[in-house]
């Protein structure tokens, strides 16, 4: 345990200090005995972004219910915080017992974004570890990673002893039962580490040698020993009977998410081809609605929570949607709690249940058409009409509503200025589509946001061989759409910083020769990259320069189909072959329907994970 | 149906701030399942009003919030109701219930009293202490987001005793004005040499018929007077 009375004396000095206290509802206290392996969840962002992460929270309550492991929680300090700390000579500690991490078995760190790595970095130095993990002992925590950002994991490679790969119910609990064993036999890390290799989903990156060719490209992944050719991502199997925590930890301080969250479903059917989740989430389960409203109302019990929020990637989709919103709509009523359904599609709500979704769905209209013409949309496959947006904007402005809100990239494969034109074009007609609705139905003045990101290129979708389009070119699509949307009166513009999503573009499909950047970057200050007053995008350029490598190499090149590409040492269950065949597909502005209508052959069914 | 409830406030709990202790109480309401009122509106939430805010990181053992309850609950079972939700580090004293036409807690309040710990030459404090007392204007420097003003404090000090070893401070936290506890023990340590301390608030006054009293008592002995504190 730490000095708690020197961890008072800084705690009374920063902001926010009870993202450093622990002490909450819920929060797991257990007596700790000899033969316990503790665990710290370690999350690269602070305490209000990681406490809303619903991953992490699933986990921790899932490793705390197995009596011989005790799990516990660390986020990344804020820089006031990460100075106290250095001051006092004070190591990162965990909030239930205020233990040191390096004192832990097994940190492991969540990576849902590329942004947060040099807070991992952070993390890791504010333990006093070293940085890469051939250079840690067999003194210091095995550090492992789970999560979105690890099915391409090359870029943190060297920072980690291994990944866990997808869902990580059940290989978790595999691989800290094996971790017992061995540390119980007397724990030698390499047959360790050579053990957990054949655990399905955990990928040990010291077990392969990178070859790389003279143009950079990578040559070749040579596995020592029994290592895989290729990891198999893992997936919960019973998802409706996979663990759920219905007494989640209640965070005094406000969180992001700060609300009981049921998940619905996993996956997605819709096969957006610039969307990474629709790709390494599959295949689709749902949970049952008796299932949902249980667990939506044991939580809401033992929390007091005022908002359920149902997730998924589509909850739309979910079969069984109209039932779960009524039941619990009718089971909250009057008790101040209120439902939000996001992730719901454009196509309208037909049957019994249509009046009170449209209720519950009245806190906001958010539509995501995502490019600015029905032929960028076919490329995208993103299956939305012009007629779907326009016929629910009419509905929502003859129910009275005033405002709407619209998501929008640019940068996309094939994109015109045409298309980027076609997102003003859009907003216009929206605004004329207000203005034909009689003035005693519509609300009062018509305010439409519309928010543009910069696509990336991801891992594991149709685009992963894509070019991202050059900083210039991403501001003058900007520039060109601002002065577009200048005379439609009522819009608000909101625009992301191009230069964030070409790092993310970088490190996102980037390979281990990034971890000198990450250093790098790290060394000069960056922290909380993804927060725009912590961005320093100079400091990221000397980290480059400082490396030696060039970032355009790969954000900006446009790949062969022949190139080994760093991340097919990871296996998602989705064949190689069949991303090639969508993005030829959309070279065509070809769509591909639902799978839901009839199996499209993404690979997932001879991999044995899909029915 | 008029409640109120007396609440300590300590531990990792002292850091939070008052908008999230809202929040806390907020939920710790639903899991009650306490038949308390919930406000008109869109976003429908339970009302409960403090009778003071405290600085992040001091600690109480003397809060005070009220709430409308919708039907009548008897007060051993609000309290063990209330005492049994509560999160870690809250923790339920007293439930008290207001008659209809009492002053809201906030309006009542007068003064909050702070036992402090001090860590230092007893004597040369005493002197300090009496000096203070005994004279007419005490300025200070006092910083409020970002600017330092000199600022009068006497009037906001009731009193300074010392009760067993510790320091009991009995300062002004009204609507016309409140002294934070820092102010008078940096003033003491300016004029007795500088002295660790650590301070808890321990009462929540208002103005009674023989001089300040307990902020809760008050209020709900408001018919027996038959006036209105203050």
């Amino acid at each position: 345990m730490i000095d708690t009375n020197r961890l008072d004396d800084i705690l009374s000095r920063v902001s926010k200090p009870a993202r450093y206290t622990g002490g909450e509802l819920g929060e797991i206290k257990k007596d700790i005995h000899t033969g316990m392996t503790r665990f710290a969840f370690c999350f690269p962002d602070v305490y209000e972004v990681g406490m809303s992460h619903l991953g992490t929270s699933i986990l921790y309550h899932l490793l705390n219910t197995l009596p011989d492991v005790y799990a516990e929680r660390c986020f990344a300090p804020w820089p006031d915080m990460e100075q106290a700390l250095r001051e006092a000579g004070l190591p990162l500690y965990s909030l239930e017992t205020k233990t040191p991490l390096s004192e832990f078995d097994i940190l492991g760190f969540s990576l849902s974004y590329e942004m947060s790595y040099t807070n991992v970095l952070s993390m890791l130095a504010l333990a006093g570890m070293p940085l890469r993990a051939a250079d840690r002992g067999e003194g210091f925590p095995l550090v492992i990673a789970g999560g979105g950002c690890t099915v391409n994991p090359e870029p943190v490679a060297d920072f980690f002893d291994l990944f866990v790969i997808g869902e990580g119910e059940e290989v978790l609990v595999e691989l800290i039962e094996l971790y017992r064993q061995h540390k119980q036999a007397g724990m030698n890390r390499p047959a360790f580490l050579r053990a957990a290799a054949g655990i399905e989903g955990i990928y040990v990156p010291s077990l392969y040698d990178v070859t790389y060719n003279a143009d950079g490209t990578v040559a070749a992944y040579t596995p020592k020993g029994n290592a895989p050719a290729a990891v198999r991502k893992r997936i919960v199997t019973d998802f409706d009977a996979s663990f759920y925590p219905t007494s989640p930890i209640v965070p005094y301080l406000g969180v992001v998410h700060d609300r009981v969250t049921v998940e619905v479903m996993r996956g997605c059917t819709r096969g957006c081809r610039f969307c990474q989740a629709g790709f390494i989430c599959r295949p689709v389960r749902e949970r049952s609605a008796d299932t949902l409203i249980r667990q939506a109302q044991e939580a809401v019990k033992n929390t007091g929570h005022e908002e359920v929020s149902m997730c998924s990637l589509s909850t739309g989709d979910y079969s069984e949607i109209g039932r779960l919103v009524c039941t619990l709509s009718d089971a909250f009523a009057g008790s101040g709690v209120s439902l939000a359904v996001p992730s719901l599609r454009l196509d309208s709500f037909e049957g019994e249940y249509a009046a009170k979704l449209r209720e519950v769905r009245n806190t906001g209209l958010t539509f995501a058409p995502e490019a600015g013409t029905q032929r960028l949309r076919d490329i995208i496959n993103k299956n939305i009409t012009e007629d779907d947006i326009f016929r629910a904007a009419r509905e929502a402005f003859e129910a009275g509503q005033n405002s709407m809100k619209l998501y929008f990239m640019i940068g996309l494969p094939d994109e015109t200025m045409e298309d980027v034109l076609g997102i003003a074009d859009l907003a216009a007609r929206l605004r004329d589509i207000y203005y034909q609705v009689p003035k005693e139905k519509r609300g009062p003045g018509f305010k439409l946001t519309v928010s543009v990101a910069c696509f990336v290129p991801k891992p594991h979708t149709p685009f992963q061989w894509a070019a991202q389009d050059s900083l210039e070119a991403l501001a003058e699509k900007q520039r060109r759409l601002k002065d577009a949307l200048r005379p439609v009166k009522g819009v608000k513009y909101n625009y992301h910083d191009a230069r964030t999503s070409f790092l993310e573009a970088v490190f996102a499909r980037g390979d281990r020769r990034l971890s000198a950047v990450l250093e790098a970057a790290y060394k000069a200050g960056c922290r909380f990259d993804s927060w725009l007053e912590m961005f320093d995008f100079d400091k990221w350029q000397a980290a480059f320069a400082a490396a030696g490598i060039d970032p355009g190499f790969y954000a900006a090149r446009e790949r062969q189909y022949s190139e080994t590409l760093p991340w097919d040492i990871i296996d998602i269950g989705v064949d190689k072959s069949y991303l090639w065949r969508e993005k030829q597909r959309s070279e065509q502005a070809a769509t591909t329907p639902d799978c839901r209508q009839g199996c499209t052959g993404c690979g997932l069914t001879k991999a044995g994970l899909c029915p | 149906m008029r409640m109120a409830l007396e609440f300590a406030k300590t531990g990792p709990a002292r850091y939070i701030s008052h908008l999230d202790l809202q929040r806390a109480f907020s939920r710790a309401i639903r899991r009650s399942g306490l038949p308390v009122k919930l406000s008109e509106g869109f976003n429908p939430h339970y009302v409960v009003s403090f009778a003071s805010a405290l600085a992040v990181g001091m600690e109480s053992v003397a809060e005070c919030v009220e709430m409308v309850l919708s039907q009548d609950v008897a007060l051993d079972e609000f309290l063990l109701r209330i005492a049994k939700v509560l999160p870690p580090g809250l923790e339920a004293r007293r439930a008290v219930r207001l008659p209809q036409n009492a002053p809201k807690l906030m309006a009542a309040l007068r003064f909050a009293e702070y036992t402090v710990e001090v860590n230092g030459d007893r004597e040369a404090i005493s002197r300090a202490v009496q000096s203070m007392l005994a004279e007419t204007q005490v300025m200070v420097d006092k910083t409020a987001k970002g600017v330092t003003k000199r600022v009068d404090i006497r009037g906001m000090i009731g009193d300074i005793s010392w009760r067993d070893d510790k320091l009991v401070l009995r300062l002004a936290s009204a609507q016309e004005g409140t002294l934070r506890p820092e102010l008078v023990m940096d003033e003491l340590c300016h004029r007795a040499g500088r002295f660790s301390w650590r301070a808890v608030r321990t009462a929540l006054l208002a103005d009674g018929p023989d001089g300040p009293m307990d902020l809760l008592d008050r209020c709900r002995n408001v018919n027996d007077t038959g006036r209105k504190p203050r």
